[in-house]
């Protein structure tokens, strides 16, 4: 051709059209020049005097230049998934791994690995057994063997196992193996190894803990043991010699040794009473201990709390007489047995009825009431009344704790250890009651105690309000669980309409709740049922909503999230305190304990 | 003198505390009854042989021979009609079980009431001349 030649053509064509056929048309041509033109890359070579095979060979060249880019495509594609694989098993956190069955002859490995254990891929890939010697020896035999007897049955396997880093540290790992086996290959093993190093030493930490726990525990049942022989030999070594004083001044005292004058009689009344006072504070030390390590049993049995006062008032009467103080009672007739323990419900009243005459002097009264405890008709409320000092209101919780004793000069004389008033609320508490005092320093005191009529009864009977359905499940066998009658109600509504039905003891209320909601119930629980204890239980202890149910206080608190014990805790605090010690304690508005 | 010695009834004391045993001797002596005395377990069970006391008055711990142990001993030896009262100073629970499954006819905690030890101890010798027993009683001395 005029200014180009053909080859040369062929040449600016495929460089700046590669892909596009090229096919020479020529006059005429040596065989040496057409083998040359296909070798530098032209398509097709068309003999001008056979211009009739042109179409079909232009037409045959379209179809192999599309049919190859399509392929050049593919391969793209093909190119960039690799990539995208490799980089998605590279960048999860833990070794990919292929290996050949039997042999367990690594074909892949992971970038991961080299992180993970310091080894560069290739050591996994071209050392012989480079897996097997990086084992450690002790989980080695077991390890292989999992992995070689694995079998296309299985859909995957997953066992765990330390391997020796390449900085000298053990790794555990965990390994998730399957097998796969396709027609006419050899079936290969593959799988992934995580890193549990982390779980695994939490696990050996809580293992620890769990043991030193275990061990604390024992050592304290052991210690709670041996604080319980301790006090019985102190007891039993303090009783011996007690015992021997006393009934040598006995002795003397009856006339066995000899005939006594006025004053020495009087000499060792006070002696002997000397002794009654220690073997009271022995006896009170070794109660309290028994409860405070939990060794106190209760022989209940029904017995009239109207006949033991009876006693108990009759064998203090001498005493209150000596002192010029008045022991009335007022009983109802009708009263009921009730299940007590008598030993121990003797050693309440005593207490009481001797702290009260301690604390009133000369020409005051003693009064001991029994009714149904206002309110809780199932519960006998038992009332000493006194007309002594008082006790100031900061003291009025203190005074039931272990080692609290009033303040020296507040009492007439000092007597005992101090551990009268809580040995009684501990004993009123194992029998499923509550005690607490009223008073009003320089008018008297009252203190109150309340009994369960039947250990059945004790199964009070709660009505839980809350809107969220799982909440309501979970405190429902909670409080099941704990032999508590349980009732639910999804709303406000739906709770005042339960009440209506069966009133309960205590109401648990949720806050936030659709339509009626918790003030708003509460309100309406104030004004038909007065103040029926009730628990608040809400995420929200100073939102609007806690402001808003404040106006209808006493409640008690108990905050979301609570944890079972605490529901079961709080329902057994209201439960005993029946009517104001809780409410008092734990807030909201009140200061003077409420009355009915 | 001596016949009247006959007729009085023998009681042992076997308690490890000399001071409690000699003031359980004069009490039981000024009851008229004839007291012998033994400071262990041990030397108790030779003198219940040797002498066939009436009524045994024992502590239940003692540092050679129980008080439990001597009453089994005594059952073992066919011995276990002679009455037992049991004194201790213990507040261990399941004591007055013990005692009751031992067939004893009381059991006191010291310190003791003297009138009511004095009066329990006359009771059970009398009923021991009659065909019943007397059931195990359970004195709970009044401790405040």
């Amino acid at each position: 051709m005029p200014g180009i030649q053909g080859p040369k053509a062929l040449a600016l064509a495929q460089e700046h059209c590669p892909g596009v056929p090229f096919i020479f048309v020529s006059g005429a041509i040596g065989d040496e020049v057409a083998v040359e033109s296909l070798k530098a890359g032209a398509t097709d070579y068309v003999l001008k005097d056979r211009l009739v095979r042109l179409v079909p060979a232009i037409r045959r060249a379209l179809h192999e230049a599309e049919e190859l880019a399509c392929r050049r495509e593919i391969e793209a594609q093909v190119k960039r998934s690799m990539r995208q694989y490799e980089a998605l098993v590279n960048s999860v956190d833990g070794i990919v791994w292929q290996a050949e069955l039997p042999s367990l002859r690594f074909t892949f490995v992971s970038e991961q690995a080299q992180r993970l254990l310091g080894y560069p891929a290739q050591d996994w890939l071209e050392q012989p057994e480079f897996w097997q010697k990086h084992i450690h020896p002790e989980d080695r035999e077991e390890a292989v063997r999992l992995c070689g007897s694995l079998t296309t049955k299985e859909k995957y396997r997953s066992f765990e196992y330390r391997m020796l880093a390449a900085n000298g540290g053990v790794v555990w790992l965990r390994d998730i193996v399957s097998v796969r086996h396709e027609e006419g290959q050899s079936p290969q093993i593959q799988g992934i190894l995580v890193n549990i190093t982390g779980r695994k030493q939490a696990e050996a930490a809580r293992r620890d803990i769990q043991a030193k726990l275990e061990r604390t525990y024992r050592d304290l049942v052991k210690r709670n043991e041996e604080i319980q022989n301790f006090y019985h030999t102190l007891s039993h070594e303090l009783k011996t010699p007690l015992t021997s004083a006393r009934e040598f001044i006995s002795i003397v005292m009856d006339g066995l040794a000899g005939p006594l004058n006025p004053t020495q009689t009087e000499y060792l009344t006070i002696a002997r009473e000397s002794c009654q006072q220690l073997q009271a504070c022995v006896n009170d030390l070794l109660d309290a201990t028994r409860l405070e390590t939990g060794k106190m049993a209760l022989d209940l049995r029904p017995a009239s709390l109207s006949t033991l006062t009876a006693q108990v008032m009759a064998s203090l009467g001498p005493r209150a007489a000596q002192q010029q103080i008045g022991l009335q009672q007022e009983f109802p007739g009708d009263l009921p047995e009730i299940p007590v323990d008598e030993h121990r419900m003797k050693q309440v009243l005593t207490n009481l009825l001797n702290n009260a005459i301690k604390y009133t002097p000369a020409g005051g009264s003693i009064t001991v009431r029994m009714q149904d405890a206002p309110a809780r008709p199932q519960l006998l409320q038992i009332s000493v009344s006194d007309t002594g000092c008082g006790i100031p209101l900061e003291e009025h919780d203190r005074i039931f704790d272990r080692l609290h004793q009033i303040k020296a000069g507040d009492a007439t004389t000092e007597q005992g250890v101090g551990l009268g008033l809580y040995l009684c609320k501990e004993l009123v508490q194992l029998h499923g009651g509550n005690i607490w005092v009223e008073s009003q320093p320089g008018k008297g005191s009252t203190f109150h105690f309340v009994l369960p009529k039947s250990q059945q009864l004790l199964r009070s009977n709660l009505l839980v309000i809350d809107d969220d359905p799982d909440m309501l499940d979970m405190l429902r066998q909670l409080l099941m669980a704990e032999q508590y009658h349980v009732r639910t109600a999804r709303d406000g509504r739906e709770g005042l309409d339960e009440m209506r039905r069966q009133t309960p003891d205590i109401v648990l209320l949720d806050l936030a709740m659709p339509e009626v909601n918790g003030p708003a119930t509460l309100r309406e629980i104030r004004r038909e049922w007065g103040q029926i204890p009730v628990i608040v239980h809400t995420a929200f202890s100073d939102s609007d909503l806690m402001k808003q149910a404040l106006a209808f206080s006493p409640f008690t608190l108990l905050a979301k999230p609570s944890s079972p014990d605490q529901v079961i805790e709080t329902v057994r605090k209201v439960q005993r305190a029946g009517d104001t010690e809780v409410w008092r304690k734990n807030h909201f508005g009140l200061q003077k304990p409420y009355s009915n | 003198m001596t016949i009247k010695k006959r007729f009085m009834k023998r009681i042992l004391v076997i308690e490890d505390d000399k001071n409690i045993a000699a003031a359980l001797a004069i009490r039981l002596e000024a009851a008229n009854y004839e007291v012998t005395t033994a400071s262990n377990g041990l030397e108790g069970l030779k003198q219940i042989l040797e002498n066939r006391p009436d009524l045994i008055v024992m502590d239940i711990w003692m540092p050679i021979g129980m008080g439990f142990s001597v009453a089994e001993r005594l059952h073992g030896l066919g011995l276990s009609g002679i009455p037992i009262v049991f004194i201790t100073a213990s507040k261990q629970t399941g004591l007055l079980e013990a005692a009751k499954e031992l067939g004893a006819v009381a059991f006191f905690e010291k310190p003791y009431d003297p009138e009511q030890l004095l009066e329990t101890i006359c009771t059970a010798l009398r009923s021991k001349e009659l065909p019943n027993r007397a059931q195990t009683r359970s004195v709970a001395t009044s401790l405040c």
